[in-house]
């Protein structure tokens, strides 16, 4: 099994002093919870799930989690800023049309 | 506070090295709520395939984006705009952006967040670049 080393920083520790816990089961609780978040939204997506549904899925997600992630996710995307302007006026147009107005 | 946000600035959220992603952080730190028309994320997953080679991005990469950007704007139900529609298509430059300012003109003419130098060809709805984005609301980068 592969071992994670983190560091705590001073008021966090003192807190974990209070209430005198084993920091590993609540760890990696919390890091099963969120990646099964994560897988649920990943299914509702490809399922194709309705806006409102995927929102809702989205909210109980952390969002301090989901901003380390994407920072990570998306320094590594190569999308340009002229497939982005393409991209973004299909996305537009699609729209319009759900609305009757093309 | 409310601010109407363009598809151009949200694609921007799938670019490395946007801006838009650290403004969206000071906006929320702000209270400034960032809406858009209904169907947007329904079509955004229409062109999902698109997005992932565009980016050169894993599909569970893409779903951890996706969920973040739900987090941080409001998809706003047609309902709430619909009977603004039939003025936005007076006011707007083309018929495909008549939804963001129908939604602007159902928010008290909140303005809207574009690149798109078009949208500034009308009177009505203050239109704001990224630069007077940070400059309307006052913004440092998160």
């Amino acid at each position: 099994m592969a071992e994670l080393v983190i560091k705590i920083p001073k008021e966090l520790e003192r807190e974990v002093e209070t209430w005198g816990v084993d920091l590993q089961p609540l760890f990696l609780t919390f890091l099963k919870r969120e990646f099964n978040k994560i897988k649920r939204f990943e299914s509702a997506v490809k399922e194709s799930k309705s806006e409102s549904e995927l929102k809702k899925l989205a909210d109980e997600m952390d969002e301090e989690v989901l901003w380390i992630l994407a920072d990570k996710i998306l320094s590594k995307s190569k999308l340009t800023e002229e497939k982005a302007n393409e991209l973004a006026d299909e996305l537009k147009e699609r729209v319009a049309k759900r609305h009757g107005l093309l | 506070m409310f601010l109407i946000v363009d598809t151009n600035v949200l694609f921007s959220f799938f670019h490395s090295k946007s801006k838009v992603t650290g403004y969206f952080k000071s906006l929320r730190e702000k209270g400034v709520s960032l809406l858009v028309p209904q169907y947007m994320f329904d079509e955004l997953l229409g062109i999902k395939s698109e997005i992932l080679r565009g980016c050169d991005l894993r599909e569970d990469n893409f779903s951890v984006s996706l969920a973040l950007l739900l987090k941080l704007v409001e998809i706003i139900p047609k309902e709430e705009y619909g009977e603004f529609i039939e003025e936005a298509k007076r006011i707007s430059p083309h018929l495909k952006d008549a939804p963001l300012f129908a939604l602007s003109l159902a928010f008290n003419n909140a303005p809207i967040w574009s690149r798109e130098p078009r949208l500034k060809m009308q009177k009505v709805v203050e239109v704001l670049h990224d630069k007077e984005v940070e400059k309307y609301f006052g913004l440092t980068e998160a």
